[in-house]
């Protein structure tokens, strides 16, 4: 008994002893939270914003675009030509560029990753090579990939996840390790991973770009899952950076900690979309026109999502080609609603079935679905929310289901794969668009949007991307509500910072200082 | 009493298969395709195929419930879909973290709901008895996730006493990870609020009525003080039902970890099962369930064998 008191006595002072312990201050060391595990660490497989995080820092490939302004600019390729008809791109590699496990990149590693992203069953960035004709390696050092059409936004593929380049004797193990400890050539190498609990990266020396004075040397990504959590655990020291700010602390944040709080926009898009394959929405253009002027966006954008965002006025994002700045949204206009209605043979709503809003269940788009029900309840429609969990809307908002989604209107939302209005309006409202949950079909949309995609001519893609926003608003395809803003806190001893309209995972965390 | 213990351990492994077969059959019918969740909302047919292939999801319900079924028997739990690991080597590595909490947990439920359960017995229709009564009512009415909230807010942001979250550094002895202390105190009253809430109105009522048997009564006829009689005679008889709601209440704890664990991001099985389901990682939530399944089931039976420590009455059966 007497044994059992002591061990027990020691182990309540070794606990105490560790617990009063001065916690270790870390120097150069980010600290970082994301919300959830990656799914992927494959970047042809990787494309949630949480997997893209670590495949932007893990991953080089032959371009990368300039964090703010996104103009692609010379990564593992030193420099690049473009022959005059646009169809052939010769790129020259850098010298003594490396994988993190040593081994020299060559060019046939560039061509094999291409080729993996553009055509491996099992690669999510196939529909990103709209016309890849091929890729050749005329020596170790050239890389010329020849298109079928010009492609003015390839740069832009090749500077996203799906531009990755891998080593091959890695990537086509069949055990498939590599996607749990990834091997790349980017500024940060993979160190550790606590599944679920924290990923640690450290700054790889032999990088080909020349580090800033006190460079964050070691990136440990916290996955704490409650924002409000996430937040204090800032508030208090722990962590350097968070984003996702809980409801109702965001202009409490903007005032007490100014020199801390970033915001910019981003290029995603919020929307109500319609389900074009089946029910009310399919049948009638009137009846979604009186939808878009009974929503009150500037209420969503203003209450409640406490001007984080921007008010969408079209689908095309600011910063994007093709983007309408001029352009006014359809207004906020009841009485419009209410006769649009009418015309469409449902005055007052009488005869209009019951419709269907799908929904994930986080606390903001509650509110907003609960919004949305006030103001179409004005004009006579009766709103049914259901909100469920994100696998299960996933499923139900599929953009493989053929009778589109198991609702009349959904919430959406959609954050680019690259900066360029091809990817945002084929992957959304193309016909076979990776993203068109509402399946929205249009012959006229198509032929249009086929004939934009491969213009050579950069103003006259312009003219015709705008054409083609004008042309979604007018056949009222969506309810365009709001072009995400990007709000995060960053410790201000952190410098260099540029924020990134693709989102967090485009911030160049290599090229910043800690100064601690 | 060995025979006994035998017999009740055998009866764990039907329970086990019902759970087993339960949690399988929920977790088919709940919708949320786990291929989509793997692959991405928007990955394409070939894509989703090839995942369906790879974890065996394009086979048939039954086929997939006798696969399941022949690897549990050969206690092969699975490898997790999200982390691409054997699940038992994942549940183990967060095994140490929920046990710590819970023990915790349990420990200051019991000290704290006896205390307030004794006091509240000793000093009926008082101010302290109002007092405790209130404490214990607010303990089985407050949300788990909003007393863990308020106590991130006072004792972490506010006063800085405590950390906000996390399992903190604290040591390894003989492998084993323990806690940082000071990361352990508000994870576990966070937990323990809501079952000191229930041992505190038990041990009450259970403690008030002993108090009123003739053996307690005769007593203190003798002269013993009423809270010699309390602690010496009352006591020990009044703790039948309260060692029988602290084994039930075991269940209600390893639930309430999941939303404390979450809080707290204590990275426990807790946490884990709901990173699991928000992943629809089936292996995972299967395995998970099973441990926790067999924890309860062990834990029942720890108290059905403390009864016969605590009253000797049940060990002449």
């Amino acid at each position: 008994m007497v044994g059992l008191r002591r061990t027990a006595a020691i182990l309540i002072m070794a606990l105490a002893a560790a617990s009063c312990a001065p916690q270790k201050t870390a120097e150069h060391v980010l600290r970082y939270r994301l919300k959830e595990m990656y799914k992927s660490l494959d970047p042809m497989m990787a494309g949630d914003d949480n997997s893209l995080v670590y495949v932007y820092l893990l991953f080089d490939g032959l371009v990368e675009l300039v964090p703010d302004t996104l103009v692609p600019r010379p990564a593992l390729a030193e420099s690049w030509s473009i022959s005059p008809d646009g169809l052939v791109y010769t790129f020259k590699l850098r010298d003594g560029i490396r994988f993190h496990d040593g081994r020299a990149i060559t060019a046939d590693d560039v061509v094999w990753s291409i080729n993996r992203a553009a055509t491996h069953p099992k690669s999510g960035k196939k529909s990103f090579f709209p016309a890849m004709a091929g890729v050749t390696t005329p020596d170790a050092r050239t890389v010329v990939v020849t298109l079928s059409h010009p492609y003015d936004a390839f740069l832009s593929v090749l500077a996203s996840e799906a531009g990755s380049v891998v080593p091959k004797e890695v990537y086509s193990l069949p055990d498939e390790g590599y996607r749990t400890h990834p091997v790349g050539s980017g500024p940060f190498k993979f160190e550790s991973s606590e599944p679920g609990i924290s990923i640690t990266m450290t700054r790889f020396a032999q990088h080909w770009k020349t580090p800033p004075p006190n460079p964050i040397e070691k990136i440990k990504v916290s996955l704490i899952e409650s924002s409000m959590t996430a937040l204090q655990e800032y508030l208090t020291g722990s962590l350097d950076f968070t984003q996702e700010i809980p409801p109702g602390q965001r202009r409490l944040l903007m005032k007490e900690h100014p020199a801390d709080f970033h915001h910019w926009t981003g290029m995603q898009l919020f929307y109500m979309g319609f389900n074009h394959a089946s029910g009310p929405m399919k049948q009638s253009v009137l009846v979604r026109r009186a939808i878009t002027h009974a929503i009150d966006r500037d209420f969503i954008v203003r209450v409640l999502q406490e001007e984080k965002d921007q008010a969408a006025t079209g689908v095309i994002p600011p910063g994007m080609l093709g983007h309408l700045p001029g352009q006014e949204a359809p207004a906020h206009d009841p009485n419009m609603a209410a006769a649009l209605l009418a015309q469409a043979g449902y005055p007052n709503g009488h005869g209009l079935p019951e419709l269907t809003y799908i929904t994930n269940g986080t606390e903001g788009f509650i509110l907003i679905a609960e919004r949305l029900r006030a103001d179409l309840a004005a004009i006579g429609i009766t709103l049914k929310i259901k909100s469920m969990d994100f696998p299960t809307y996933m499923e139900a908002t599929a953009p493989s289901r053929t009778a589109g989604p198991d609702a009349d209107v959904f919430k959406q939302s959609f954050y680019c794969d690259y900066p360029d209005p091809d990817n945002f309006l084929t992957e959304q409202f193309g016909r076979l668009g990776s993203a068109n949950s509402g399946k929205y079909d249009n012959p006229e949309f198509e032929r249009l949007l086929g004939q934009a995609r491969f213009e050579p001519d950069h103003a006259r893609r312009k003219e015709m991307y705008e054409s083609l926003d004008r042309f979604l608003t007018t056949d009222a395809a969506l309810v365009p509500l709001y072009w995400y803003g990007k709000d995060i806190l960053l410790k201000p001893d952190i410098t260099g910072f540029k924020p990134s309209p693709l989102g967090t995972f485009g911030i160049p965390w290599e090229e910043m200082s800690l100064n601690r | 009493m060995t025979g006994y213990i035998f017999r009740r351990l055998l009866w764990t492994i039907p329970a086990l298969w019902v759970a087993a077969t339960l949690v399988w059959i929920f977790m088919f019918l709940i919708p949320g395709d786990p291929a989509r969740v793997l692959a991405g909302q928007r990955a394409d047919a070939q894509v989703l195929s090839l995942v369906r292939a790879e974890w065996g999801l394009d086979q048939p319900g039954p086929a997939r419930y006798a696969r399941f079924l022949g690897k549990l028997i050969r206690f092969d739990l699975g490898t997790s879909y999200a982390f691409r690991q054997p699940v038992a080597e994942l549940l183990l590595s967060r095994l140490g973290a929920t046990f710590f909490l819970a023990l915790s947990a349990t420990l200051l439920s019991v000290l704290a709901g006896l205390m307030l359960g004794s006091l509240s017995a000793a000093r009926t229709g008082t101010w302290i008895d109002t007092a405790a009564t209130g404490i214990s009512t607010a303990g089985i009415a407050l949300p788990t996730f909003w007393v863990g909230l308020m106590l991130v807010l006072v004792f972490a942001s506010r006063l800085r006493w405590l950390p906000v979250s996390g399992y903190g550094d604290g040591v390894v002895i003989a492998g084993i990870h323990f806690p940082s202390a000071a990361n352990l105190v508000l994870p576990s009253i966070t937990l323990a609020f809501f079952s000191c809430g229930f041992l505190a109105r038990v041990s009450r009522a259970s403690l008030l009525e002993e108090s009123t048997q003739d053996y307690a009564r005769t007593a203190r006829s003798r002269g013993v003080s009423a809270n010699g009689t309390l602690l010496r005679h009352v006591m020990a008889n009044a703790m039948l039902p309260v060692v029988t709601l602290v084994g039930m209440q075991f269940g209600a704890l390893l639930g309430g970890a999941i939303v404390t664990e979450t809080v707290f991001n204590w990275p426990g099985l807790g946490r884990m099962i709901f990173d699991a389901i928000n992943a629809r990682d089936l292996p995972l939530i299967e395995g998970a369930v099973l441990l926790m399944t067999a924890l309860v089931l062990l834990v029942n039976l720890a108290v059905d064998i403390s009864y016969a420590l605590l009253d000797p009455r049940v060990r002449r059966g």
